[in-house]
């Protein structure tokens, strides 16, 4: 689903460009939740593929899409990407951790697997 | 036309190992720890890790040495220096004092518990673990876990924490964190629960194949009984009592396994602690053993002086079990993997768990409601929703009985219920302290509240008879025929809540709902939501899909005829509680859902924030239920007002 995508990246941007450029850390974590209140839960898409979805892809996205949060890589000041993580784990990684300890796992999983990921010779930046 | 590209001199394994290190540094610390737990992505990157363990005067030691040290000390070698992370030699001093360790240097002595397990040698090891194990309570499989790792040949540091981390799931774990942040000040949320999931099963006992309470108690919590009461004796009691949350869970076969003289002293701890369900079922051996040993007569005196003497203190113990029994309850329903376990499980685990707390936190204060409250706060929508979800299994037993008073009830109902065991031979000071007690425990709650269900008989049962037309019950039923009003209707509330309410007597059931059609403006709105709560219980508790039907629709009517705005739980929970009424659990979830996005279409705009929130809470209790509920939350996102630009 191309557009699930689409929707997926335009709220992780997003939430990205406010905490990089949003000088007042109350103001950003302020912002940034309500943008994050309209992220997309994969449950909620499932009906879109009328009954005809691919193996575990709700596990799948939502592994994803945690892992997206839990790796900013749009953020390069130190001090921003603390706030940051802060502010998505009071959001959501604090909650992952303690109410689906196997999504968590996945999870880390899912940022091992993109860690030890090969950069392609070819890729163009 | 494409520009070359400057390549610097960098190795692809050097290449590598940046993108490892620029991820890595990306992670907020935890996830950072959690991804290099295995030693992979390290290994991969030719990351050298270090484990710093900070110590007061500002000293840092890695973790490998002090565990070394620890090793070393447990084999009976002598320790008097540490190197410190940065080459500087302590002086110190490493003993081991049963299974701990102690780290003793300047003015400090510091201790590490279960360090003695570090010991090289198995038997010191297995000598240890006994010690650890006779504080520590596990279910008879994390036993055998727990002495598989420590009798490795080859244990490693790896193993230990495995070790330890199985430790971390016992009750007395969470007790010992539990007392330690209470003595500090202020309780949170996270605080009432435990870390490892584990602890829900080492409190209560694994299920392995038991699909009712019944079975289980008769399969695998005996299993796990008999194994503690062998393990120790003395010990078992205090921790068997913190599952008797309902008569059937009093194992009187299984303790009079323990010798009487040591059955005595072990029970006779117990009025010591602030546990009113433990002592409940404490009061129900003292009934079976009262005619044999006049010991246990006494002892029954004093459960009784302790439960029934003190309207307050019985109170405020109770609120201290609700608030821990509320929080249980709701992290039970929507923990990912505990959510999956049979509701009768979750239910014990959570009273067991309720009664662990209310022991370490003791009453509440004086101004006790509003420890209750702050649980209804934080946990309260989720607790309520999460078991009228489960009504399907467990209709029975109603949510908004955690309150103070029903619990006296249901406490009374079962100190009673003993008494009447024993007839004619009931001791009369335990009759004169019951019947003292009465007029204060009523007072608070329905008549014949203490023969309601317990939270733990909340299990279907089999159809009721029908009484006979002469009995005042019998009348009832004849009148509500004649009469089929909500005023006949709600006269049966008592009866349908301890009882049921015969299937025969639908018709006129469904005629009630109906006229709440017709009559919304003549009917009192208290009365019309208590006579749909009524008629969901029933159609639930019966699996009467049509009564279910009509009082779904007749609540969604009501919701868009007054439109207001305190309606909606309400209406929810009916809704909720319907679905249970429907054997077939997949057409059960497809009509709910279809109601809720219908009730998303037609609440208050103003409702909808909160619409939204019930849709994610059942999102979150229900794993079926929510890739279905889609639509619903589409339709409540919709409505939902802009923010005001203001």
């Amino acid at each position: 689903m191309r557009w699930f995508m689409s929707y997926v990246h335009a709220v992780k941007g997003a939430i990205m460009q406010i905490w990089n450029e949003e000088p007042d850390e109350e103001r950003a974590r302020a912002i940034a939740s309500v943008i994050f209140d309209i992220r997309p839960v994969p449950e909620d898409w499932f009906g879109c593929w009328n009954d005809n979805p691919p193996p575990n892809w709700i596990a799948a996205v939502r592994r994803a899409l945690i892992g997206g949060f839990a790796l900013p890589v749009e953020i390069s000041d130190g001090a921003k990407l603390g706030a940051y993580q802060k502010w998505i784990d009071d959001i959501m990684m604090s909650e992952v951790r303690f109410l689906s300890p196997e999504t968590y796992q996945q999870v880390v999983e899912y940022l091992r697997n993109f860690a030890l990921m090969p950069w392609d010779e070819d890729e163009e930046d | 036309m494409k520009m070359k590209k400057t390549e610097p001199e960098i190795t692809p394994q050097e290449l590598a190992r940046l993108k490892v290190v620029f991820a890595l540094r990306r992670m907020a610390p935890e996830v950072q720890s959690d991804v290099l737990s295995d030693g992979a992505v390290a290994a991969r990157a030719g990351i050298d890790l270090s484990h710093p363990i900070k110590l007061p005067e500002g000293i840092t030691i890695d973790r490998r040495v002090l565990f070394s040290a620890f090793q070393k000390a447990a084999d009976g070698k002598p320790v008097s220096e540490i190197i410190d992370i940065s080459g500087v030699r302590r002086e110190t001093q490493v003993e081991i004092e049963e299974e701990s360790a102690f780290l003793t240097y300047g003015t400090h002595r510091i201790r590490f518990p279960q360090a003695a397990l570090l010991s090289a040698d198995v038997e010191k090891r297995r000598a240890a673990a006994d010690i650890i194990l006779k504080n520590n309570t596990l279910t008879m499989q994390a036993r055998s876990e727990f002495d598989a790792l420590i009798s490795k040949p080859d244990f490693s540091h790896s193993d230990f924490f495995a070790a330890t981390t199985i430790l971390l799931g016992s009750p007395e774990s969470f007790a010992s964190t539990l007392r330690e942040v209470a003595n500090k000040g202020t309780l949170s949320k996270t605080d009432f629960l435990p870390s490892e999931v584990a602890h829900w099963e080492n409190i209560t006992a694994r299920r392995l194949t038991s699909e009712n309470l019944l079975e289980f108690v008769g399969q695998e919590l005996a299993a796990e009984r008999v194994a503690r009461i062998a393990l120790d004796p003395k010990a078992a009691v205090d921790v068997l009592s913190l599952t008797f949350g309902a008569p059937e869970l009093v194992p009187l076969e299984a303790l009079r396994q323990i010798e009487r003289e040591t059955l005595i002293a072990s029970l006779r701890r117990l009025p010591d602690y602030a546990d009113p369900l433990a002592l409940s079922g404490i009061f129900d051996l003292c009934a079976d053993y009262a005619a044999a040993d006049g010991r246990f007569v006494e002892l029954g005196d004093v459960i009784l002086d302790r439960l029934l003497s003190d309207a307050q203190r019985l109170r405020s113990e109770l609120t201290t079990f609700a608030t821990a029994f509320v929080i249980a309850g709701a992290h039970l329903a929507e923990h990912e993997t505990l959510r999956k376990k049979p509701v009768f499980w979750r239910r014990l685990a959570a009273a067991s768990h309720a009664s662990l707390v209310t022991r370490i936190l003791g009453p509440g204060s004086n101004d006790e409601p509003s420890l209750l409250t702050w649980a209804m706060r934080v946990a309260g929508k989720t607790f309520y929703l999460s078991v009228l979800n489960d009504a399907h299994v467990e209709p029975r037993w109603r949510p908004d009985w955690i309150s103070l008073n029903f619990l006296a009830a249901d406490i009374y109902g079962r100190l009673l219920g003993s008494l009447q065991r024993l007839s004619g031979a009931a001791p009369p000071s335990w009759r004169k302290k019951l019947d003292d007690a009465q007029p204060w425990v009523i007072a608070g709650a329905p008549p014949i509240a203490h023969a309601f269900p317990a939270m733990l008989q909340g299990g279907l049962v089999t159809p009721i008879e029908m009484p006979p037309a002469d009995t005042p019950v019998g009348e009832m039923y004849e009148k509500l025929r004649r009469e089929p009003t909500v005023e006949n209707f709600l006269a049966f509330m008592q009866v349908v809540y301890a009882f049921g309410f015969h299937p025969d007597a639908r018709e006129s059931a469904l005629k009630v709902v109906q006229s709440l059609r017709t009559e919304i403006a003549g009917t009192l709105p208290e009365y019309a939501q208590a006579a749909l709560d009524l008629a969901a219980f029933i159609a639930a508790r019966n699996r009467d899909g049509e009564l279910a039907d009509a009082v779904a629709i007749v609540s969604i009517e009501r919701l868009i005829a007054t439109q207001d705005v305190d309606r909606l739980l309400p209406t929810t929970s009916v809704i909720v509680e319907c679905a249970a009424a429907v054997a077939d659990r997949k057409e059960a979830l497809a009509t709910l859902a279809r109601r809720l996005e219908n009730l998303a279409f037609v609440v208050p705009s103003k409702s909808l924030p909160e619409a939204l929130d019930i849709f994610r809470i059942l999102q979150s209790i229900n794993e079926d239920l929510s890739p279905l509920l889609g639509r619903a939350i589409a339709a409540a996102r919709i409505g939902i007002p802009a923010i005001s630009a203001s």
